[in-house]
C-alpha cells in the first residue's frame, strides 16, 4: 500500500482485543477435521526403485529373445532348424503344445547355445565361396557402387572414341546408362556419345 | 511450535497447502490473522459474545470454501470480505441496528483532556453509518482503498469518500463528548 493512497495516517487508539484460546480450539479442531485428504504422494526413493525393477524385468525379458543372427540369416534360420530337429529326435523331452519347456532353464539354453555354434559353422562354411568373392570384388580399387565402377569406366570410353571405334564405345555407353541410369555423366560425353548412330538393336519379335 | 518453514509462507502458499491437506498450513494462518480478525469485529460491535460467534462463523466459512479458494485473491482480503459479509447478515438477521452500549464502550460523556479514550472513540465509532464504520475500520486494519473497495463491494471514490465523511463525524461526536 503507498502512502498517497493512505492520505490521513492517524491511527485510531481503538481497542485490540486478542482472539480467546476457547475459541482458538473450536476453530482448529474444526479445520483440522476438515482438513482435505492429503493427497498420498510417491516417495522418490519409492518410484526410483520402481523404475529400476521395471528396468530389471525388461531387460531379463529382452536378453533371451534377442540373440544375434537368430532372425533372418541363415545362421539363425539354421539354429532353429537345429533346435527343431533335436526336439523332435528327443520327443520325451518335447513339451507340450503351447506350454514352457520343462527342461530347467539353464540346461535349455546349454542347448541352444551349442545348437547355434553348430549352426553358425555351417552357415560360415557355406556362404566361404561368396565371402571370398566380395573379397575379391572390394580388393578392386574403387569398386564399391554402381557409380565408382561407371567413373572408373569413362576413361576406357573415352579411349574408344579417340580410337574411332564407334560401336565398342556405344555399347559401352548403353551398358554404363544401363548400370547407373541416374548417374550424371561429363556433359561433354554425352553431346559426343549423341553423335554416334544408334546401335543396330534386334528386331522385336514378330 | 508452528514449523519455521510454514512460518516464512505466503498466506496464499499456506491456503494453498491446507487445500492439499496440510492442517499446520491453516493453524499457521489462523495464529497469523486471528487477532486482527477478532479485533476488526470487535471494534465493530464491543460484545464479546456476539464478536466470538461471528469470528467463529467466519473462520468456519473459510474452512468450508478453502476448496473454492484462488490465490489470485489475497488471502486477507478474502477473509475480511468473509467477515464483512458475515457481520452484515448477522444484523439483517437480528434486525438489529447496531447501537454502542454503555456499559460496555464506557460512557461518551467522561470527558478527559489528555484525550478520547480508546472505550471513547469506540462509542463514537459505533455511531457512525454502518458504511462509513466498515471503510474506517477497515482503513485501521491497514488495507488499500482497492482492498476496502473490494470487501465492501463499492468503489474506490465511494470508499473514499465514506472514508472522509467517517473521520469527520467521528471528530464532531468526539468534540461534542468533550
Amino acid at each position: 500500500m503507498n502512502d498517497s493512497d493512505r492520505p490521513e495516517q492517524e491511527q485510531l487508539p481503538l481497542p485490540k482485543p486478542r482472539s480467546p484460546a476457547e475459541l482458538d480450539r473450536k476453530i482448529l479442531a474444526y479445520a483440522s477435521a476438515q482438513a482435505p485428504r492429503r493427497r498420498r504422494v510417491l516417495q522418490p526413493w519409492f518410484t526410483g526403485g520402481l523404475a529400476t525393477a521395471a528396468l530389471l524385468v525388461v531387460a531379463v525379458l529382452i536378453i533371451p529373445t534377442e540373440q544375434p543372427g537368430r532372425e533372418s540369416s541363415p545362421a539363425g534360420l539354421a539354429t532353429e532348424r537345429l533346435e527343431a530337429d533335436a526336439r523332435s529326435a528327443s520327443p520325451a523331452s518335447e513339451p507340450a503344445a503351447g506350454a514352457a519347456p520343462t527342461l530347467p532353464d539353464r540346461d535349455y539354453r546349454a542347448r541352444s547355445e551349442s545348437a547355434r555354434m553348430i549352426s553358425a559353422d555351417q552357415a560360415l562354411e557355406k556362404q566361404r565361396p561368396q565371402r571370398e568373392e566380395l573379397r575379391a570384388g572390394a580388393a578392386a580399387p574403387g569398386a564399391t557402387t554402381d557409380r565408382e565402377r561407371v567413373l572408373q569406366a569413362l576413361p576406357g570410353l573415352a579411349r574408344l572414341m579417340e580410337q574411332g571405334e564407334a560401336g565398342r564405345a556405344q555399347q559401352a555407353w548403353d551398358e554404363l546408362l544401363s548400370r547407373c541410369p541416374d548417374c550424371d555423366l561429363p556433359r561433354q560425353l554425352t553431346e559426343a556419345l549423341a553423335q554416334f548412330p544408334p546401335t543396330p538393336r534386334d528386331p522385336p519379335a514378330p | 511450535m508452528l514449523p519455521l518453514l510454514d512460518r516464512l509462507k505466503s498466506d496464499e502458499a499456506l491456503m494453498q497447502a491446507y487445500q492439499a491437506g496440510d492442517a499446520g498450513a491453516f493453524e499457521c494462518l489462523y495464529r497469523r490473522h486471528k487477532d486482527s480478525l477478532f479485533a476488526f469485529l470487535y471494534q465493530h460491535c464491543p460484545r464479546p459474545a456476539i464478536v466470538e460467534e461471528l469470528a467463529q462463523d467466519t473462520w468456519m466459512a473459510v474452512v468450508d470454501r478453502a476448496a473454492s479458494y484462488r490465490p489470485e485473491a489475497g488471502f486477507r482480503t478474502w477473509l475480511f470480505r468473509i467477515a464483512h459479509n458475515r457481520q452484515v447478515d448477522f444484523w439483517r438477521r437480528r434486525d438489529n441496528r447496531h447501537q454502542p452500549l454503555p456499559d460496555e464502550t464506557g460512557q461518551l460523556s467522561s470527558a478527559d483532556p489528555a484525550g478520547p479514550t480508546e472505550e471513547e472513540i469506540l462509542a463514537a465509532v459505533g455511531q457512525l453509518p454502518g458504511e462509513q464504520r466498515d471503510a474506517l475500520l477497515l482503513r485501521e486494519q491497514g488495507f488499500s482503498l482497492a482492498e476496502i473497495a473490494g470487501i465492501c463491494g463499492a468503489s474506490e471514490e465511494a470508499v473514499k469518500s465514506r472514508l472522509r465523511y467517517g473521520r469527520g463525524r467521528l471528530r464532531e461526536i468526539l468534540g461534542e463528548a468533550a
